[in-house]
């Protein structure tokens, strides 16, 4: 069972596909901060958030509310994949993805899910908020997965570092750590998901093996990172008694005492007609506060500290 | 409400029912001196003085129960005052209807309506600031008072109409005496105000806005201040000076007399009173009332009592607005200090009296002819209060009672006190914190101003680094050199994108229907952004000069006809110069001005850069006239702009540049010129709620704006631009040089339930205004309540009859707002 996660871009590259510069997070780590969405995850999980940064590729939203009806993709799509009639009908299969449209459309009803940055721009506009980061907050390299991008990153960090910026990295954990260690000795802080620890399981949510994301979690905690490690409790999917409580052993076994949990919300639902994508809506209730809490109690017999976020 | 008083809730309640109604007293009391008593070789300055003694000596005096602090400004709590002399003749087209006005009605009595037409009315028409400054037009011209004969034939005729048709014939008619102008060159400046879309001159209704020197009234009382002003006189030969030293003294003669009443009126219900607790209190209101304001206060009590006392006095003179107190926590601090060691006060007792004071600023209320009312909605007296800052030598100069002051006006959750809080790099935390948990509990108190960068701007504009440190900021948001400077803060707005839709079409206004501006030259011949941004520049200066030239008659008129001796009394200057400070007599003199809407012009600016010179998707003439067509059957165009072009908001550099450009040009066409108190024009960014007036006379704007919405709000980014993020939305606004703006500037910022329900809740809070002032923000202020509460408060009026929020610059009873007003601050709190 040694394999080894596929990774993208691993030789230093100059760009790096991104599909939002989010400033002003305040749930992304401590502080004010500006978080990065990366493209590209090797890990399906059912519930995704960010449904748009799973691709690697580039892909083309669109977002019919905003439509104006004014017909300029159509004429500007060369593959002929754009019919308006009362509403733009896209035909996904001849769409080349050559974003002609996104160019035309003057209403943001249709863009790129994601646009090239390159270091330099990518800092320029990390610098921004830097007068308002204060001495906990900075900057969270998110995705898709970040870890991925090794090649982009380590041009990236030193230049972060260098500004004196803290630098957290939200991770899936399905990387490859001897890629990944020189990174992740580089940033501040490390908040590591962590699904299900039972492997059927966790290959039936996310499409992969967790393995690798096991032996990082440990590798992470032993090389005395700074981290946090997340849970997302999804209703029905990974909450039952049993998992939770192999997911508390296996942090425990690994020297971890503290978790935290982070509640499922449907919202990601409505991304999902934007794109053309294979992934159906779960049809789950957002997770409560006080079903929440019941979870917790499980980790909180095995003597953990337990946090919630929002 | 919890930590009130049961007294300062039944003081509170008291003032909140009594019904709105107008106070004639003062307008028949100034009518009887001026018509049948002024002496016609009084000079005029003495003939205000001998005036205002007059209503001080016979004007209602009235001691409400419960009160520590007395003192009424007119007849009935919650009521207007008139100032005939000024622009209250222009209410008298709607007097028969201001009862039943939909926003702000008014009750007034048939009698007192009578009174009006019948007496007051067609003494001052002739007489008014309007009217004197349109007769000096004319007598320059052609060297007769026309004006006055005019004026003459105008109240007979006016006279002989019955009634109710007086009311009808005004109601249509629509004739104000400063719109009674012919079409001559000098009366360029007044027909562009008439037009209301230009500019607004304020002056026609007095120029209050100062903050007068309490300190110097707590240091030495009016009896010393007298003392210097008869040491000077016994030296002064010159005729001038003699008769200003002369009118002073008479018009603190009366401010003594008029407190003298309230020491008799506090005794006679003492003896009256049954209530043994409150015979004590009485007595002590009556022993306050005849030390001050005469001497200096023994006490925190007399220190409030000796304030109150004197502002009234000066609303006598000068018209209810925005004549400010300073920097309270510092010009009481001795006495509080005093008060807390000798244990004749404790922090809930001084914090009940402070609440009995700012009670008392909540009594009346200004009056605003109809129109008015667009541009000022709200009703407000913006007197305010300054807490925090830096000293005189640059240290910090917060203390204890800059807390309570926060606290007890937070608590209190009225309008009025306007409270700023001055912010320095070296505030103390549990300052900014007391700030923010005021801000996040839904208090609209209060907005925050930024020492670092208003202190070199003061510097930059003439005053002394000494005094720069000394200022408070004073109306909405003027900072001003307290006690020192005749700033006239607020004494005119100008339509900046107007001046835009001007440069776009050759000088005419397209819903003015007329010629405003030169001719700056056919857009087809235009070759670059430089000759667009160079034909608004032109237009600017056209505006500004006709705004100044207006400004600048009224400002002499004040001077001539109407001075403010009283005033003049409370301003370092007009004593050691022996002139008025109508004359140029305090040490700084001012005249702010203010540029509405900088954020559609810098967001259309940008639009024309990107879409016709860098993208050229379109050429400017076509752009010209999709615009002036409103953008009909071209949303297309619209949509492009308002997604795709860069705007000023969201941290865009082509955005932020021209929002600096914008700025940067009006405040280079105001600070040429001069006043006649021998100061400069100084430009300010707020709009109070003149950015929705405006924007009714504004066709629509390449920056996707359409024709008649409102404008953007003081120097805040528009609605549309803020979808970046709070971060953004300030770095933008940082990136205006507000080291011109030394007039003041209002950035209003909807307050995400996200920043103030976070666990980091004050640091995120921190965070954000540290890094702001930082990068050079001048000022900010924030609006915590949701989108949720006020619509609720919009249907169902009566339930949220006292529901303050920030307007623009001052607070205001959410219900006394305009459809439109209401509508832009829920707007406002659903972004970001
Ligand atoms: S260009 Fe954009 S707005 Fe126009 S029809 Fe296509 S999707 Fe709709």
């Amino acid at each position: 069972m040694n394999q080894k996660p596929e990774t993208r871009n691993q030789k230093p590259a100059a760009t790096a596909l991104i599909c939002d510069i989010q400033r002003f997070s305040i749930h992304d780590g401590p502080g004010i901060r500006t978080t990065v969405f990366f493209k590209g995850c090797n890990l399906r999980c059912l519930w995704c958030q960010n449904p748009e940064a799973m691709k690697f590729e580039n892909e083309l939203v669109f977002s019919e509310e905003r439509c104006i009806l004014c017909g300029e993709c159509q004429s500007a799509c060369p593959n002929g994949a754009i019919i308006i009639n009362d509403h733009p009908h896209i035909n996904r299969e001849s769409c080349k993805g050559q974003f002609a449209c996104t160019l035309v459309c003057p209403s943001k009803a249709l863009e790129p899910a994601a646009k090239q940055y390159s270091v330099t721009e990518l800092v320029t506009e990390l610098l921004k908020d830097v007068d308002y980061y204060g001495p906990e907050g900075g900057v969270t390299l998110s995705g898709g997965e970040p870890m991925l991008k090794t090649g982009f990153l380590t041009k990236l960090l030193p230049v972060l570092k260098e500004k004196k910026i803290h630098v957290a990295v939200e991770t899936c954990g399905y990387f490859d750590w001897e890629k990944a260690e020189p990174l992740l000795k580089m940033v501040n802080l490390v908040l590591f998901d962590i699904k299900a620890v039972t492997p059927e399981l966790h290959q039936r949510l996310t499409g992969k093996d967790n393995t690798p994301i096991k032996n990082n979690l440990v590798n992470v905690i032993r090389a005395g990172i700074s981290r946090q490690i997340r849970m997302p409790v999804v209703p029905g999917m990974n909450d039952s008694e049993e998992e939770l409580e192999a997911v508390a052993l296996f942090l425990k076994d690994a020297g971890e005492s503290s978790v935290h949990l982070l509640p499922y919300h449907r919202m990601w639902e409505s991304k999902l007609k934007k794109l053309h994508d294979t992934i159906k809506p779960l049809g789950i209730a957002s997770l409560g506060e006080e079903e929440l809490i019941k979870k917790a109690e499980t980790f909180g017999r095995k003597g953990f500290e337990v946090i919630f976020q929002a | 409400m919890n930590n009130l008083s049961q007294r300062i809730i039944s003081l509170k309640a008291d003032i909140q029912n009594s019904p709105r109604s107008i106070c004639i007293e003062r307008a028949r009391l100034l009518t009887e001196f001026y018509r049948d008593l002024s002496l016609p070789d009084d000079p005029a300055v003495v003939t205000r003085a001998k005036a205002v003694s007059y209503i001080l000596e016979r004007m209602p005096v009235i001691i409400y129960p419960g009160e520590l602090i007395t003192g009424a400004i007119s007849s009935k709590r919650n009521s207007a005052m008139l100032y005939p002399e000024f622009s209250s003749l222009a209410m008298l087209p709607e007097i028969r209807m201001i009862g039943k006005r939909k926003t702000n009605a008014f009750h007034i009595s048939g009698k007192d309506i009578d009174l009006f037409e019948k007496s007051i009315f067609p003494y001052w028409v002739s007489r008014t600031v309007g009217a004197c400054a349109i007769n000096g037009i004319i007598s320059k011209s052609f060297g007769g008072r026309l004006m006055l004969g005019l004026g003459t034939i105008f109240t007979r005729a006016f006279m002989m109409l019955p009634g109710s048709f007086r009311g009808f014939f005004f109601s249509r008619v629509k004739v104000e005496p400063e719109k009674v102008v012919i079409g001559m060159k000098s009366f360029e400046p007044f027909r562009l105000f008439s037009l209301y879309g230009v500019y607004v001159l304020t002056e026609f209704a007095g120029i209050s806005h100062i903050t007068p020197d309490y300190g110097l009234l707590i240091e030495k009382g009016v009896s010393g201040i007298v003392k210097e002003i008869n040491l000077r006189l016994a030296g002064e030969a010159d005729k001038k000076k003699r008769d200003f030293y002369s009118a002073a003294l008479i018009a603190l003669s009366g401010v003594l007399r008029f407190a003298e009443r309230y020491a008799t009126e506090a005794k006679r219900l003492a003896d009256d009173g049954k209530d043994a607790e409150r015979k004590k209190e009485l007595l002590s209101v009556a022993e306050n009332c005849s030390t001050v304001p005469l001497n200096p206060p023994g006490s925190f009590q007399q220190a409030l009592q000796s304030i109150w006392l004197t502002h009234l006095a000066l609303y006598q003179e000068n018209y209810d607005n925005a004549i400010s107190f300073g920097r309270m926590d510092q010009h009481l601090y001795p006495l509080y200090r005093k008060g807390i060691e000798s244990g004749e006060i404790t922090p809930e007792s001084a914090r009940e009296m402070l609440q009995c004071f700012w009670l008392k600023i909540c009594e009346f209320l200004p009056f605003y002819p109809g129109k008015f009312n667009e541009y000022f909605s709200g009703l407000l007296t913006s007197q305010g209060v300054c807490v925090g800052g830096i000293d005189e030598e640059g240290r910090d100069a917060t203390n204890e009672l800059s807390h309570l002051i926060l606290d007890s006006v937070s608590d209190l959750a009225t309008p009025l006190p306007n409270l700023y809080a001055r912010f320095h790099k070296a505030t103390p935390e549990a300052f900014r914190k007391n700030v923010y948990s005021s801000v996040s509990s839904g208090s609209p108190h209060p907005s925050l101003y930024n020492d670092d960068v208003i202190v070199p701007a003061l510097v930059k504009a003439g005053c002394s680094p000494e005094d720069s440190r000394d200022y408070a900021p004073l109306g909405c948001v003027e900072p001003n050199p307290q006690g020192k400077t005749m700033g006239a803060t607020d004494s005119a707005l100008v339509n900046l994108p107007l001046c835009l839709e001007l440069a776009l079409n050759n000088g005419k206004s397209l819903l003015l229907k007329d010629r405003i501006g030169p001719e700056t030259g056919d857009i087809d011949d235009f070759t670059d952004m430089d000759d667009v941004v160079n034909a608004f520049r032109l237009q600017t200066e056209h505006v500004v000069k006709m705004m100044v030239d207006g400004t600048n008659l009224l400002g002499e008129t004040h001077r001539d006809y109407y001075p403010a001796p009283l005033l003049s009394s409370f301003i370092d200057g007009p004593g050691e110069k022996g002139l008025d400070v109508t004359a140029g007599g305090a040490k700084y003199n001012f005249t702010g001005v203010q540029g509405v809407g900088v954020a559609d012009v810098a967001d259309s600016l940008a639009a024309i850069d990107w879409l016709v010179y860098q993208e050229k998707k379109i050429s400017l003439s076509e752009l010209a006239g999709i615009v002036r067509n409103n953008f009909n059957g071209r949303e297309d165009i619209r949509q492009l702009i308002l997604n795709k072009a860069p705007r000023y908001g969201r941290d865009d550099e082509p955005g932020n540049r021209y929002a600096k450009l914008v700025a940067g040009i009006y405040s280079d066409e105001v600070t040429k010129h001069k006043n006649p108190r021998g100061g400069i024009y100084i430009p300010g960014f707020y709009s109070v709620t003149a950015h929705i007036a405006f924007g009714k006379y504004v066709s629509g704007l390449p920056s996707g704006r359409l024709s008649g919405m409102p404008l953007s709000n003081g120097i805040t980014p528009a609605a549309e631009s803020s979808d970046r993020g709070p971060t953004a939305f300030l770095n933008s606004v940082s990136s205006v040089d507000f080291a011109q703006a030394a007039n003041g500037v209002n950035l209003q910022m909807g307050l995400d339930p996200v920043i103030i329900n976070n666990k980091q809740g004050f640091e995120l809070f921190d965070l954000l205004v540290n890094g702001y002032f930082k990068k050079g923000g001048m000022q900010i202020q924030f609006n915590a309540l949701t989108p949720e509460m006020l619509r609720n408060a919009q249907a169902n009026p009566g339930e949220y009859k006292w529901l303050t929020v920030r307007v623009a610059g001052y607070c205001a009873y959410f219900a006394d707002l305009s459809k439109e007003a209401q509508d832009e601050i829920i707007a406002r709190l659903s972004r970001h």
